[in-house]
């Protein structure tokens, strides 16, 4: 787990009470599970939010901890993030957002506005952003959004069948 | 845009950002080779605020700001220059030209009184203007379509005076039973019942048909003109305007 995702582990744990101290790192070692798995399997990784949003127990406390994270942030939100089309056939740009879970929303000379859920992950943003900077790097920008639909707009990109 | 109307703060930071971007000295930056786009491009970056643009104002996006937007007057989204774009818990999240401006935000969360935070999306003032232009199209639509059964919305300053005895401006879900003036689906109530209800000296004039009775002469003729309520509105604005100075001046503790 890298220290983003560790970070907001700790947060979303302690506030919705998802483990115990004795239980915590049992959870923490699941989510290392998971998100192997996933890189194993060349699909965009589970993200600590959507992690603990499953394990949130009911639909109604699993809006209650993205609204937690929301609240909290101080970046915005997209409602409906999709990927922009000139870059779905990018396998590079593609494999970056997959292992960070975050999807570039606009990528333009001069902006490149990226959807994420981890307000704690510049290491994804910065991952990206180096990928698509040429000569004269577009500004970066990061909102937020639902997992779920980062996940869609991920898909959105040309996968290996 | 304008660059007259974006705080000089801001301004100074984006122009430093271009500079920076360019790999020049920022006094020696010619800002008259900055197009709109970079510009725009900056000063989304130094407020750390996603752009829309005219492409970003797909069908999905215009039905969300259409749905919110219905509940809020054109005039004042227009004067405010900022469109909600959805809700999400506690957070209103609304695409402005001027994100900037404390007065809009006040307004919004005192309209939007479950919502305790705004977060923006920048727009440059001709993609907000397009933005509208399309809520309005797509407004008269809906009353076009609305047909009979209805109370056509008012029209004339003297009637839209009245409206606030019927329609306050509470969540567009309580305004349905109060029916002295039936609305067509979509369309805004008119623009006094747009007073934030944290605003409204009558809160519960839409839940007791029977208190907005004063707003009304005994032969129906309106109390108040439309010049009286653009006044209380300028009042209430100039006074939100005071509180957020003053509580900006005060000291930390």
């Amino acid at each position: 787990m890298n220290t983003p995702s560790r970070k907001q582990f700790l947060e979303l744990t302690v506030q919705f009470k998802l483990a115990t101290e004795a239980t915590k790192e049992a959870l923490a070692a699941e989510y290392d599970r998971v998100a192997q798995q996933d890189a194993q399997a060349r699909r965009p990784i589970t993200s600590m939010l959507e992690f603990c949003m499953h394990r949130a127990g009911t639909p109604e406390r699993a809006h209650a901890i993205f609204n937690h994270v929301l609240k909290n942030s101080r970046i915005s939100y997209w409602p409906n993030p999709e990927l922009a089309a000139h870059l779905r056939d990018d396998p590079e740009i593609r494999d970056a957002c997959a292992g960070h879970f975050i999807v570039p929303v606009k990528a333009t000379e001069h902006l490149l506005v990226m959807c994420g859920c981890n307000p704690y992950d510049s290491e994804g943003a910065g991952a990206v952003w180096r990928k698509l900077a040429g000569s004269k790097p577009p500004f970066p920008v990061v909102a937020l959004s639902e997992p779920d639909r980062i996940r869609k707009a991920l898909m959105q990109f040309a996968w290996p069948v | 845009m304008s660059t007259t109307e974006i705080p000089s703060q801001i301004l100074n930071e984006a122009y430093q950002a271009i500079a920076e971007r360019r790999e020049v000295n920022p006094a020696a930056l010619d800002r008259r080779t900055v197009d709109e786009a970079e510009l725009m491009a900056a000063l989304a970056y130094v407020l750390g605020l996603p752009l829309v643009e005219p492409a970003d104002l797909t069908e999905s996006r215009l039905a969300d700001c259409g749905q919110l937007a219905a509940e809020l007057e054109t005039a004042a989204l227009m004067e405010y220059r900022f469109v909600p774009m959805a809700r999400r818990g506690e957070i209103l999240s609304v695409i402005s030209s001027n994100p900037w401006d404390p007065i809009a935000t006040e307004v919004l969360l005192g309209y939007f009184q479950q919502c305790t935070q705004v977060k923006f999306a920048l727009a440059s003032p001709q993609c907000l203007q397009e933005l509208l232009n399309h809520l309005r199209q797509a407004e008269a639509r809906t009353q076009a379509s609305a047909g009979a059964g209805y109370t056509p919305r008012p029209t004339s300053s003297r009637s839209r005076s009245t409206a606030p005895a019927a329609v306050s401006p509470t969540r567009s879900g309580e305004r349905a039973g109060v029916a002295a003036v039936v609305m067509p689906p979509g369309a805004n109530p008119p623009l006094a019942a747009k007073v934030p209800a944290v605003l409204d000296a009558n809160p519960g004039a839409s839940a007791n048909p029977d208190r907005g009775a004063p707003t009304t002469a005994d032969d129906g003729a309106p109390l108040l003109t439309q010049g009286d309520v653009t006044h209380v509105i300028n009042v209430l604005a100039t006074e939100i305007h005071r509180l957020v100075q003053q509580k900006r001046e005060e000291p930390s503790l």
